[in-house]
């Protein structure tokens, strides 16, 4: 006999002692015990049958940390240039990103970022990709730069953000830009622009995060 | 006094919902142990060690998050004077990776313009290497997307259980003009798409205004059910089934991380973090943050190489300190600056696997750790991978600071005075782990 599933909500008024004891009462506790159940485990309430619950939307079973309905997301990166670095003399192999030299250098780099299932609904936590930089200034002075974040496909709408830097050593400039992102792979553009007569901007590395657990 | 716990999932038989069916206290049974038995998995109380980490069902569904996203843009290019001499097998990308618990099929997605060289004359291949060292080629496919970037080597990958691996994509170029170069642009390792894979909630209401309904505020403001209030003689309690309804309502909020379909907001006030603030013994899953490479190495181990009596370093070279020494102590080979989950931070459960390379025997002078703006985790030895030339750090216990930008460094250093090259630093991931 199959299990009973449901997503039937029950109000107080409908519970109370002297309320009538409807139908309503059992489908909706025991339905959504089994609808429970099965986003919290993963698995099929009923042993060697199909789920009474929507598949997740990377096609399985239960909540995948994908964002409402799908649980609430972790915060961690979605993509990263290579760790490059100021060995402080001895290392042998630093890699940083990119390089803009003063006077008006602009560098655009087309980046690609694949981004796992998610339901596509305003503000759902993967719907945005938060820009984090590592940089420095060439020679301790003061670089102003332009920092520019795009969808390839669309690249009239651009993110900007004025990044202000001295730093000979590197320092860390966080969630500076956020990026619209969709399920699958996005294309998109990071540009530098620097206007600045003096030092060179050097982009150590870069990366895009995604920031929150419920909602933008 | 003992709460009702189910052992497994009951449930109730669809015939519930017929007009006349009964409301058995039987029913009311079944579904408070039904609960208690989604609380205890949740929150790991009461004993419970089943617990939901994701691991794939009953233990929560697997994340599946990338293991690979890194962007890299530069060449890769031989030493001068050394054009149009093979320089021999050279992993021209690797990573360890952590394959934690859930899909063990993943594509591998490797985007390198071989501008006017023959990936077939280089001999391009993809490996996957067990933590025996044993090697693996793996078939691929190469094609180009139109997108102006080169090439793209496409490769299914399945892991045959959870563990350690190192991915790479190796070659033998074989470069014929000093113009030559292969350019690296990216590369990425996410879950094999599945059939079933969508994007539509279809099925689930969608949230809207309406009638607020009954949700506690914290999902153990209802803990569980004495068996006392369900007997089968005892009336059927008002106060048992508002219990229900409370208890119920709350956790699925807490587990979808939203609002009751009909409530305009949330009204649990928890959240689900795995940080173990309000539940001591709630599972952390096991989570991959990311996987890179930092250069190329030889197969014989080494990024300095000699041909046709030019030396020369790799373009694109797997880092190596200049100087190793005792003194000055560790030294930070790489960098990144990357957002970490909200996860318990004491004690801390992440972890980082350094890959290395050497071709002068085992690096017994080396050590590694990992540090963060949090402070840094106790270093390592480094253990050859099988008999390759590879050898693997396992860091444990990284101090980090839980929802926030951390500026995470793999470090190195030699206790002896040995050969500054002795050691190049390939690839390094971090995760999470129990």
């Amino acid at each position: 006999m199959p299990l009973i599933t449901s997503t039937q909500r029950l109000k107080r008024t409908e519970v109370h002692s002297l309320a009538p004891a409807l139908a309503k009462i059992p489908i909706a506790l025991a339905g959504g015990a089994r609808t429970l159940y099965e986003l919290a485990t993963g698995e099929s309430a009923e042993a060697d049958s199909e789920p009474g619950t929507p598949r997740n939307p990377q096609g399985g079973i239960g909540v995948d940390r994908s964002g409402y309905p799908w649980g609430p997301a972790f915060r961690h990166p979605l993509w990263s240039t290579t760790g490059g670095l100021v060995g402080g003399g001895n290392v042998f192999g630093e890699k940083d990103f990119v390089d803009v030299v003063a006077m008006g250098d602009k560098v655009t780099r087309s980046i690609a970022v694949w981004v796992r299932p998610f339901v596509d609904r305003q503000g759902a936590p993967y719907t945005r990709g938060y820009l984090s930089l590592r940089v420095r200034s060439s020679g301790g002075g003061a670089v102003d730069c332009t920092v520019t974040l795009a969808r390839a496909e669309s690249v009239d709408r651009v993110q900007s953000y004025s990044l202000a830097t001295s730093s000979t050593t590197g320092e860390t400039k966080s969630d500076v830009l956020y990026i619209a992102l969709t399920p699958g792979l996005n294309r998109l553009v990071l540009a530098f622009d620097n206007a600045d007569t003096g030092d060179d901007l050097i982009v150590e590395s870069a990366s895009l995060n995604q920031i929150v657990t419920r909602t933008h | 006094m003992t709460r009702l716990k189910s052992s497994t999932f009951a449930g109730a038989p669809a015939r519930i919902a017929s007009v006349d069916a009964s409301i058995l206290k039987r029913l009311v049974r079944n579904v408070a142990g039904d609960l208690a038995l989604i609380y205890d998995k949740l929150t790991g109380e009461n004993g419970e060690t089943s617990t939901i980490d994701h691991s794939g069902g009953p233990r929560g569904a697997p994340l599946n998050l990338p293991l690979i996203m890194q962007e890299i843009h530069k060449p890769f290019t031989q030493p001068i004077g050394m054009v149009a001499k093979y320089i021999g097998d050279t992993y021209l990308l690797a990573a360890p990776v952590r394959v934690v618990a859930g899909s063990l099929d993943w594509v591998l997605e490797a985007d390198i313009d071989f501008v006017v060289a023959s990936p077939r004359d280089s001999h391009v291949n993809v490996v996957l290497i067990d933590d025996t060292g044993a090697e693996t080629n793996v078939p691929f496919d190469l094609s180009d997307p139109g997108e102006g970037e080169g090439s793209r080597i496409t490769a299914p990958i399945t892991f045959a259980a959870t563990g350690t691996y190192v991915v790479g994509v190796t070659a033998r170029p074989r470069l014929t003009s000093e113009a030559d170069s292969f350019f690296l642009v990216r590369w990425r390792l996410r879950q094999a798409a599945n059939a079933s894979s969508t994007n539509d909630t279809a099925g689930f209401p969608a949230t809207g205004l309406g009638e607020a309904y009954d949700v506690a505020t914290t999902i153990n403001a209802v803990a569980g059910i004495d068996e006392i209030q369900a007997i089968d003689d005892g009336p059927l309690d008002g106060k048992v089934l508002v219990d229900l309804t409370r208890w119920l309502q709350s956790m699925t909020e807490y587990v979808m991380g939203g609002p009751l379909p009909g409530n305009e907001d949330r009204t649990v006030t928890q959240e689900w973090h795995h940080d173990g603030s309000v539940f001591a013994s709630e599972p952390q899953p096991a989570v991959p943050i990311f996987a890179e490479c930092l250069g190329a190495v030889l197969a014989t181990g080494g990024a300095v190489v000699t041909a046709g009596g030019a030396t020369g370093a790799l373009d694109w070279c797997a880092p190596f300190l200049l100087v190793a020494v005792p003194s000055p102590g560790m030294q930070a080979v790489a960098r990144k600056q990357i957002y970490l989950p909200d996860f318990d931070a004491s004690p801390s459960k992440l972890k980082a696997v350094i890959l290395a390379a050497s071709g002068a025997g085992t690096p017994t002078a080396w050590k590694a750790d990992v540090q963060t703006g949090a402070g840094n985790a106790a270093d390592v030895s480094f253990v050859q991978v099988g008999s390759t030339v590879l050898y693997v750090a396992d860091v444990d216990a990284i101090p980090f600071t839980p929802g926030a930008i951390n500026d995470v460094l793999c470090r190195i250093q030699s206790d002896a005075a040995v050969a500054h090259d002795e050691l190049q630093v390939v690839g390094w991931c971090l995760y999470f782990e129990a």
